[in-house]
Formats: structure tokens, C-alpha cells, sequence
């Protein structure tokens, strides 16, 4: 090919010239926001939390104390302890970063893939749009649960399975909201010029619609990030999800429900830092999608 | 202006300013306006883009943009202030006293709704019987000349053409029973035929209903053709306010006068230079030598979508340095042949060929093309809005066909760059603006830099001054025109405007319902003998010459006013069986040349029509 790909200029650090103008208009309109701003004070919160988890409790996650199971609240142990005697506030800390990592992994996996193919299909076109679009109504049609439940039972818990379950769970519905998207981006004229020079699908994609659409990616990105966060918890509170010395919000929830009466935070504070995670996540993706002007897609609520 | 005028004053602008605030500081759109229309009258409010004549039309309705404001001043209509009244006095204002047409009807229009309900609806302020409405309706449609009343009442708005979509516009306007009809932009969406033919409607109507009415425009062709009176306003501020006659006749700010020199007439033999006191000098056209080369040739190219047969068999030849005008009304087909010159779809059958030292197939599409061959054929388009990536800085944009084609290594790829922009006459410090920093005709350089940058042998420009104001659009023709002769480049030149082909172009090629049906020097075709359909659209040209007014109209039928026969299949149009028919006739003697033809020699030919039709003086 005498093609030639060149990396983006060197000054241009992050997304290609959006400008600084821009930026601000973004950050104004969020600051100005007061669920915006809850939201994303939420979510800074729990990421803060989850990173410097090893540093703010003394006790270890998993490490079993039979001595101290079922101690209700005191100064050593802020939220009490569970039947094994773990203490529940480090479990809930920890819990925040597996919750994290694998929600954002997963959420990760599904958007891109699901960018990928919903950009492909709206610059494509014809029958492979067709064709792609009548097979990703058929899994839509599934319930995403019990899609989840078919593939961890398939290929077993961990938290790889998870992540490739919510990607094939989430993709299509990305695929869909990021097509529409793409699809009022690829009749323009610049794309159009890209295709006249005869570039790839592929250049034309980076270079002309992704800078394009990436404001509906990001909205998209934070959404999907609080089902999954959603979604992943009720598989582990299933069983289906970590499994058992693992500190995940899901399982805590799923183990302690049963001496709720006796240290009803064993139980309430995964529940807190669940709901709380989720709300941010969906105030922060609104507040994006206000400040920038997406019309973001609602559905299957 | 005369004191003892005994018409009743109908709208009164006075000192108004209008802003609205913008990072906490207000920005004024309007500052100090002042007009009045008396009954009967119709005043023309003209400007360029941004220079507020829009906001002044919403005034007279009493809608603002939201954020807006009015700063000082007033505006009375039919004796009410308008900004005083309360929600109610504003309902019965506009539902009694004044109306407005938008530009596009299209938008205007719910899609879910029959026509008919959509005219009832502005009806319903006026406690009329279910019957009478219908009645009402009815004489509406047929008042705005629409045909088969009880038929178009029934259809839905994607049913109709765009001027019949604004005729519907015009029919919900007049339910009111208005005064004063405020026209914003009434023909800017439509083809200038069709055009011509609403204005017509309107003027017909406003005197036959004594209407006062206001109209914006950019087009000054239309003012002439319309306005009493006219007010002329840049960046907020009336410049210049006179009566129509005399304001064309004898423009008195520089302004105007600037305007004016920069609006294309047919009559130019030659592209005009514009200079800054409005002075007009014609730029006369060099004829090519006859011995130049060609540099592409099409050759019966046909392009289909399903049975539809958007472009057939075309054959036209483009040599080195040229500029060819394809010219037609939307639909012709002129836009699907240029973008299929340009690669972007292949065409059904026939043969394009670039050549050349570098010759070459041009059948298949841009990507299958070698790629000295893509590279040799660029296109430049339309909309300046959309032609560049909003994401990235313009200097992006011409830089990337520079790396792609492999004209230019990376280090000095920059470079290269900011000499095409310079190329275009702009400053190359806005390369590294986004494209959102520049202006319309700005852009629309950077896109014509964009096409450059693949060395081109045949720029194929798509409509590219069509979206912008007259002054911007005479120094881009003027960069197209001088390119031409720097760079001996060809150009393929996109437009439904004749004045602005006569200026710019060497050769004609008149296209209708996919067909050439007339070919020439351009001296050849706009001195005649003509097509029917070449003259119709010479005809439909408005010039800023109130004198020049003419009959308006051309006098073949009004496809529009035509009946048609069932609905949803197109207008009937009685000239349009003559390409079918000729069709047919060409179908059973496959290859032919002349027998289809009229050669008047020296290149210009006309294909033959249906005698029965009008002659080609007609």
C-alpha cells in the first residue's frame, strides 16, 4: 500500500483539538450543576476510597478472627464485623475497588467493542448494517441477566467471565446508540472528502467520526458504568459472581443477609457504597450529556 | 416618507435594539432600527448573514431567540406595541394580524399531518363551524394555486414538492386573515424556477389582498423583484433606507453599492471585479487556444438507483484549464454525475477517462483508482458548515491529502500546508484555527485548499458559492477563476445559477432529468437559440434591476399548479413527456449522435424537444 499512517501531531495531547474554549464551556456547565457536581463528587469519592483502601484500615479483608465475629459498632470496628469476624468496613473498601476495576474493565470492553462495530456499521452501510443490526435485535431480546447467568455457568466465575459476559451483554446496546450517532456524522462533507481520497474504513473512522462522536461515547461510557456496576453485584449476591473470600458489595450482601438482625451494617453498608457508587455514576453521565448536548438514548430501564 | 400619504402606517419600527448576553456581557444583534410599512406596502429588510434581519422580522411576531432580549425602542404592529402585550394580546396578534412564512416550508410543516388539518389549525382562533373551516380551506389551497384542492388536502407534507410545501406555508400564513405577513427568507430553499413562480404567487396575492408585508432576504434579485421599499442593514445597523427604484438605481452608501456591484448578472462577459466603493469592472475571459487537450471525457454515462435513472447517458468532454458549468434545477442529476466523476459511485454503464500524461480509468471508484489517477480528480463542496472535520484545526485538513497522495513528507508537510492556504488568499495564520473560528466563505477556502492539495488536474465544486452572501461569493470566483489560470486546472463547475455560470464559466452543459439537454460556449447558449428548458431558466434569473423585472414567470406551465394524477406520483408536467418520449425514440436506433441533436455549430448543441412544445425561442 502506498498508503501511509501517521501518528496524530505531537502537541495535540488527548483528544485532537477540541479546544481550550471548549473544555471550559464543558467544565462550567458541570460545575454549575448541582446533581452534576454531587455525582462526580460521589464517584471521586469512591475512587479515592478504593485506592487508598490498604491505607485507611488496619485489618485485612479476607483474614478470618473468629474471636471477633458478629461485634456490633465500636471504635475498633467502625461498621462491626461479620459471622467470620472480618471487619465490614475494610471488606466494603476493598469491595470498592474490585467493584471498580471489574465494572470499568467490563464497561471498557463492552463500549469499545461496541463503538467498533456501530461505527463500522454506519459507515459501511447496506447489507452488513442490515444483516448486523437483525442479529443484534435477536440478542437484545435475551434478558442481560439471563445472558450473564448461561455464560458464567459455560465458563465459570472469575472475574475474566465477568468481563466478557457484560461485554457480549452490553456491546449490542452500544452498538446501537453509537451507530445512530454515527450515522448523522458520516454524510457530512469531511467524511465524505475522506472517501473520495479512497481511505480505509478504518482511517476514516479515527480520523473524521471518532473526535466526532466521542462526546456520545463518554456519555454512553458513564451510563453503561453504573448498570454494570449494577449488574455485576447482583450476579456475585447470586453466587454466580466472586466468589467467597473475595470482598465484593454483591457477596457481602448475599452473606450477611443473614445475621441482619444481629449487625444490620454487615449488610447496609455494602448497600451504601452500591447505591451511592450508582447514583454518582448516573448523575455524573447526565450532567455530561447536558453539558455537551447529547440526547442520550433512554431505554430498558 | 411624504407627510400627507393617506395609508394608515401598519408596522412601525422604531429605535430598536435587541441583544442577548453572552459570558456576562450583553451582545448586541440590533442596535437602533427604525422602518415603518404603511397598508398595501411591502418592505424589504436585506442584509447579509449576521446582519440581523432575521431578528427584526421575529420582533414584528413578538418571538425572540431565547436569551434575547430588546434593549430599546419599540415595534408596533397594527397599532398594538408588540412587546407590551401580555400572552393573550400576543396570541390574538399573531392570530389576527400578522403572519410569517419561514424558509423552509419543509421544517414548517408536521410530517404526520394531512395538509388539510395543518391548515384548519391556524383557522381554529376564529370559532368557525367544522364545515365553513373545510370550506375555508379549500379556498385557500386553490387560492395559492395549488391543484386539485380536494386531493393535496389529504396528503402529508413528504408528498409534496418544496414549492408546494411553501405554497402550503403561504395557504396557513393567509388563514388568519392577516394584515401584515412577515416573509423571512420565503424562497432561499427553492430552485429559481420554482422560486419565481412563488414570488410571483405572493405578489399576486399581497396586492389582490392589499398585504403589507415585510420581507428578509439576502437575495437582491428577489428585493427587486418585490420591495416598495427597502432597508438595508449590516451588522445590526440600517445602513441605507430608499425607496426600491431608487435605491438600485442610485445607491447612496458604499455599502450598498458594494452589495450590488458583487451580485452576478447574466449580462457579464466575464467575471466582475467588485472594488471597494462599489465600482464594477468585468475581468474579460481569455478563450482557450482551440488546440488545447482534453483532460477528461465521459462518454454515455449512466448512474441507477434501482430503476431510477438519475443520470442518462451523458457525453461531455472537459479540456485543460476549462471550466465547465453543469447547470439544472435539484434532481437534474448534475450532482450525482460530478460526485461520480469525483469516485464516490461508479457509474451504471458508459466510460469516464481522465487524460493526460497521467491517464487513466475513472470508472471505478475512488478507491480502486491508481492513485496519481484518484488524486488528478478533487472535489470541493457545497456547505462550508460541513466540509471540514469541526475537531480538527484546518491546517489538519490540508495536510492530510498532502501525507495521503504522498506529495509531501512529513517534515515539511506543514509547510506545504500553510503555503495552500496562503494559496487561497487567506491568512495561514488561521490554520490553526478549528473550523468553528472562521467564517462561511473562510471555510469554504480551506475546503477549495483541501482539493488543491492533491494537485489536481480537475477540481469537480459542488455548489460552492451557492450558500454564501454575494460579496463573499464574488472573491471566491474570483480565487476559482484566477487557480484556473495559475494552475491551468479544469473545473467542473456545479450550479443552478446562470448568472453566476455566465461569469465564471467557458462552457455550458444544461441538465434535466439526468439528460444534457443543451451543450455550448457560454456566449453561445446565453445569447440563444435555446432549449425550451435553458430559456425557462433564464428566465427565472432575478436581477437587483427593477426596471430589468420582466414578466416574472416564465410562461410554460407551472408543474406545481399543474393536476397530477394520483397521489404521491410526481407533478404531471406537460414538458416533461418530451424526454420520455424522445427516450423511446433514441432507445430503438441505440448509438445514436445527431439525430437526437440540434447542432448549431461551434460546439453548442440542443437536444431535440416535442415539437409540440414551445419553440426554443419561446
Amino acid at each position: 500500500m502506498t498508503e501511509t499512517r501517521e501518528p496524530r501531531p505531537g502537541n495535540a495531547g488527548g483528544p485532537p483539538a477540541r479546544g481550550p474554549g471548549a473544555v471550559r464551556r464543558t467544565l462550567r456547565s458541570l460545575t454549575r450543576s448541582t446533581p452534576a457536581m454531587v455525582g462526580l463528587c460521589l464517584v471521586a469519592l469512591h475512587l479515592l476510597l478504593a485506592l487508598l483502601a490498604p491505607l485507611l484500615t488496619p485489618y485485612s479483608p479476607t483474614g478470618n478472627a473468629p474471636d471477633d465475629a458478629l461485634l456490633g459498632v465500636g471504635p475498633e470496628h467502625w461498621a462491626g464485623t461479620d459471622a467470620l469476624g472480618r471487619d465490614v468496613l475494610t471488606r466494603v473498601l476493598y469491595g470498592g475497588r474490585y467493584a471498580l476495576t471489574v465494572s470499568f474493565a467490563a464497561t471498557a470492553c463492552a463500549v469499545a467493542l461496541g463503538t467498533v462495530v456501530g461505527c463500522a456499521a454506519a459507515l459501511r452501510g447496506g447489507w452488513f448494517d442490515d444483516a448486523l443490526m437483525r442479529v443484534l435485535d435477536a440478542v437484545l431480546a435475551i434478558p442481560p441477566i439471563l445472558a450473564l447467568l448461561v455464560v458464567v455457568t459455560v465458563l465459570g466465575a472469575g472475574p475474566a467471565v465477568i468481563v466478557l459476559a457484560v461485554t457480549i451483554v452490553y456491546a449490542p446496546q452500544v452498538v446501537r446508540v453509537v451507530r445512530a450517532a454515527a450515522l448523522g456524522v458520516a454524510p457530512l462533507d469531511y467524511v465524505t472528502a475522506a472517501r473520495a481520497r479512497g481511505e480505509r474504513t478504518v482511517s476514516v473512522l479515527v480520523r473524521e467520526v471518532l473526535p466526532n462522536i466521542a462526546n456520545v461515547v463518554s456519555v454512553e461510557f458513564a451510563m453503561r458504568a453504573s448498570w454494570v456496576v449494577l449488574l455485576i453485584s447482583s450476579l456475585s449476591f447470586l453466587g454466580f459472581g466472586a466468589n467467597p473470600p473475595t470482598p465484593d458489595w454483591g457477596l457481602m450482601v448475599s452473606e450477611n443477609r443473614t445475621t441482619m438482625v444481629v449487625v444490620p451494617w454487615a449488610t447496609l453498608a455494602p448497600i451504601v457504597a452500591l447505591a451511592t457508587l450508582v447514583v454518582g455514576l448516573n448523575l455524573s453521565a447526565d450532567g455530561l450529556a447536558k453539558a455537551w448536548g447529547v440526547d442520550r438514548v433512554r431505554e430498558g430501564s | 416618507m411624504t407627510v400627507e400619504d393617506p395609508r394608515e402606517t401598519l408596522v412601525r419600527v422604531e429605535g430598536l435594539s435587541v441583544a442577548y448576553r453572552s459570558d456576562g456581557a450583553d451582545v448586541t444583534v440590533v442596535r437602533d432600527v427604525s422602518f415603518e410599512a404603511r397598508a398595501g406596502e411591502t418592505v424589504a429588510v436585506v442584509g447579509e448573514s449576521g446582519s440581523g434581519k432575521s431578528t427584526v422580522a421575529g420582533t414584528l411576531l413578538g418571538h425572540l431567540r431565547h436569551g434575547s432580549r430588546v434593549t430599546g425602542g419599540r415595534v408596533e404592529v397594527a397599532g398594538r406595541e408588540v412587546f407590551s402585550l401580555d400572552r393573550a394580546g400576543l396570541r390574538r396578534l399573531r392570530a389576527h394580524d400578522v403572519a410569517l412564512v419561514g424558509q423552509n416550508a419543509g421544517n414548517a410543516l408536521t410530517p404526520s399531518m394531512r395538509i388539510g388539518r395543518q391548515i384548519e389549525e391556524s383557522l381554529l382562533p376564529q370559532r368557525m363551524t367544522r364545515a365553513d373551516r373545510r370550506g375555508r380551506v379549500r379556498a385557500l389551497v386553490h387560492k395559492v394555486g395549488l391543484p386539485d384542492p380536494d386531493a393535496i388536502v389529504r396528503r402529508y407534507p413528504h408528498q409534496l414538492s418544496g414549492g408546494q410545501q411553501q405554497r402550503v406555508a403561504i395557504a396557513m400564513a393567509l388563514a388568519a386573515r392577516p394584515r401584515v405577513l412577515v416573509l423571512d427568507e420565503p424562497t432561499t430553499a427553492l430552485d429559481v424556477v420554482t422560486q419565481a413562480r412563488v414570488l410571483d404567487l405572493v405578489a399576486g396575492l399581497s396586492e389582490e389582498l392589499g398585504l403589507t408585508s415585510v420581507l428578509v432576504s439576502h437575495d437582491l434579485g428577489v428585493v427587486a423583484r418585490m420591495a416598495d421599499r427597502v432597508v438595508v442593514m449590516r451588522e445590526g445597523e440600517v445602513v441605507e433606507a430608499a425607496d426600491g427604484a431608487d435605491l438600485f438605481a442610485r445607491p447612496r452608501h458604499d455599502y450598498t453599492r458594494h452589495l450590488l456591484a458583487s451580485v452576478p448578472r447574466v449580462g457579464d462577459r466575464g467575471l466582475a471585479e467588485v472594488g471597494g466603493d462599489g465600482t464594477r469592472t468585468v475581468r474579460e475571459r481569455a478563450p482557450l487556444p482551440p488546440d488545447t487537450p482534453e483532460v477528461v471525457s465521459l462518454s454515455d454515462v449512466t448512474i441507477s438507483y434501482g430503476r431510477h435513472r438519475a443520470v442518462d447517458g451523458v457525453s461531455l468532454s472537459l479540456r485543460r484549464g476549462e471550466v465547465l458549468a453543469l447547470v439544472g434545477e435539484s434532481g437534474s442529476g448534475k450532482s450525482t454525475l460530478a460526485w461520480s466523476l469525483a469516485g464516490l459511485r461508479a457509474p451504471t454503464e458508459g466510460d469516464m477517462r481522465l487524460l493526460g500524461e497521467v491517464g487513466g480509468d475513472l470508472t471505478p471508484g475512488a478507491r480502486e483508482r491508481p492513485l496519481p489517477v484518484r488524486r488528478r480528480v478533487q472535489l470541493a463542496f457545497q456547505n462550508a458548515d460541513t466540509s471540514l472535520n469541526p475537531r480538527r484545526v484546518v491546517r489538519e485538513a490540508v495536510r492530510r491529502p498532502l501525507r495521503f497522495f504522498g506529495l509531501a513528507a512529513r517534515s515539511e508537510a506543514d509547510d506545504r500546508a500553510r503555503d495552500l492556504i496562503r494559496d487561497v488568499a487567506l491568512d495561514p495564520a488561521l490554520s490553526d484555527r478549528l473550523p468553528e473560528q472562521l467564517s462561511g466563505g473562510q471555510r469554504q477556502r480551506v475546503g477549495i485548499a483541501r482539493a488543491l492539495a492533491g494537485d489536481p488536474s480537475v477540481v469537480v465544486a459542488d455548489e460552492v458559492t451557492t450558500a454564501l452572501d454575494v460579496s463573499v461569493q464574488a472573491s471566491v470566483l474570483a480565487l476559482l477563476d484566477d487557480l484556473r489560470s495559475e494552475r491551468d486546472l479544469a473545473f467542473v463547475f456545479i450550479s443552478h445559477d446562470l448568472a453566476v455560470v455566465r461569469g465564471i464559466a467557458d462552457r455550458v452543459a444544461v441538465m434535466r432529468d439526468g439528460r444534457v439537454v443543451e451543450e455550448g460556449p457560454v456566449e453561445a447558449v446565453f445569447s440563444g437559440p435555446n432549449h425550451p428548458y435553458t430559456r425557462r431558466l433564464l428566465d427565472a434569473v432575478l436581477e437587483p434591476d427593477p426596471e430589468r423585472r420582466g414578466s416574472g414567470a416564465p410562461e410554460a406551465p407551472d408543474p406545481e399548479t399543474s393536476v397530477p394524477e394520483a397521489p404521491g406520483s410526481a407533478p404531471h408536467d406537460p414538458e416533461a413527456s418530451d424526454g420520455h418520449a424522445e427516450g423511446s425514440g433514441e432507445a430503438g436506433e441505440a448509438g445514436e449522435t445527431d439525430p437526437g441533436w440540434i447542432d448549431l455549430g461551434g460546439g453548442h448543441r440542443i437536444r431535440r424537444w416535442d415539437p409540440d412544445g414551445p419553440g426554443p425561442d419561446a
